[in-house]
């Protein structure tokens, strides 16, 4: 029964209407360039600002996230990192896109899970409600990846000691699957993939993976 | 040992996901690894990168007699630096990780790179000389379609490449031509 969802009506339509509903979707989301920016990123500093306020470093560093509305209306979708060392005067800021960072990414999963046929609406809904969270983690620890090397002495300022092998790890985390543009649809696509298998194997054979 | 290699070899998109993660997580590892936190010199794909601009700016060379290519670095009417990502590997990457990771007969992957990542490359090669366009006609317009348009329609592209990959590679044996249309 679910195996039909996914036989092909005619591959040249699928993919049509399947891209047209990925397109309204994802379209409908980010084409507001400022868009719900500032709200975006306000909730995220708060969050982000209860879990840093709980770190204590032993280097006496502290760290705090920032969006005034001056930065905002210049920047709508940019947070900003402030690392204020213990005895300089001069805090160091590292400025972090969350559009490009954390929101396309998810609009791009909701796009997906909202446009690739799978069989039944609570199909759709289990991917969206199991798939979300698990993106909005992975996204966090990439977005924490290169934010701990830097803490770790890459950057200027060391709150913490890192060895070789760690930022190793982390830098390889960064550039693989942060800094390349095409990992921002990249990385949904194959959520999208692995939950929507887990969920409904039986939708997939081999000739639709 | 018996468990993983069962694993290893299921016709499965469990099987599939497994090879996938694991020839994916070695291709980036070497792609990505910070050689220079090692000591070893940083731009060891500075030679590929000068080659890619060289490919670029000749193509743009068609429609723009005074573009010159300096190293990695295209000039003209917008200045374009070729540098990592610019390559867009990790869409070739991916691709091939899928490709090599599909449960199908070693020959038919072999016929789907051959085919699926030079299409890649050109469809990346198409990506810089619109944006050196853009630059040149619609700066504003260059960062969102460098960092938003441009990844999108790639990876798409890519998804579809390996759509067609995948159902290329499924053919009975025997009838291993490629794909005119449908």
């Amino acid at each position: 029964m679910a195996d039909a969802a996914l036989v092909p009506i005619k591959r040249g339509r699928w993919w049509g209407e399947v891209l047209l509903g990925f397109a309204c979707v994802f379209g409908g989301l980010s084409l507001p360039s400022r868009g719900v920016g500032p709200y975006y990123v306000r909730a995220h500093v708060a969050v982000a600002n209860a879990v840093v306020e709980q770190v204590e470093l032993k280097s006496q560093v502290r760290l705090s996230f920032v969006a005034t509305p001056e930065q905002l209306a210049q920047e709508p979708w940019q947070a900003l990192l402030v690392i204020a060392p213990p005895h300089t005067a001069t805090p160091t800021g590292v400025p972090i896109d969350l559009r490009v960072l954390a929101f396309l990414p998810t609009a791009a999963f909701i796009a997906l899970a909202v446009a690739v046929p799978l069989g039944s609406v609570r199909r759709h809904l289990l991917v969206l409600l199991v798939g979300l969270p698990l993106l909005e983690l992975l996204l966090l620890a990439l977005m924490a990846a290169p934010l701990l090397s830097f803490l770790g002495g890459t950057g200027p300022v060391e709150a913490f000691t890192l060895g070789r092998w760690s930022h190793a790890l982390l830098q390889v985390v960064y550039r693989a699957l942060v800094v390349p543009p095409g990992m921002t649809f990249a990385v949904p696509l194959l959520l999208w993939y692995i939950v929507a298998t887990w969920l409904g194997r039986l939708t997939f054979r081999k000739s639709d993976i | 040992m018996n468990a993983l290699t069962a694993r290893w070899t299921r016709d499965s998109p469990g099987g599939f996901l497994l090879r996938f993660i694991t020839i994916g997580g070695a291709a980036f590892g070497v792609y990505a690894f910070p050689f220079e936190l090692f000591g070893v010199k940083q731009d060891w794909l500075g030679f590929y990168l000068a080659a890619y601009a060289r490919l670029a700016g000749a193509i743009l060379r068609l429609f723009e007699g005074d573009v010159v290519v300096s190293g990695n670095t295209i000039q003209g009417r917008f200045p374009l630096q070729i540098v990592r990502t610019c390559d867009a590997a990790e869409i070739s990457i991916l691709f091939a990780t899928a490709v090599l990771a599909f449960p199908a007969p070693a020959r038919s992957k072999l016929l789907a790179l051959l085919v699926g990542l030079p299409c890649l490359v050109a469809a990346n090669l198409l990506r810089i000389c619109s944006l050196y366009f853009i630059g040149a006609v619609r700066p504003n317009w260059f960062k969102v379609s460098h960092e938003e348009i441009w990844p999108l329609v790639l990876v798409a592209f890519a998804a579809f490449a390996f759509a067609r990959a995948a159902r290329f590679m499924t053919r009975p044996p025997g009838n291993l031509r490629m794909p005119n249309r449908g």
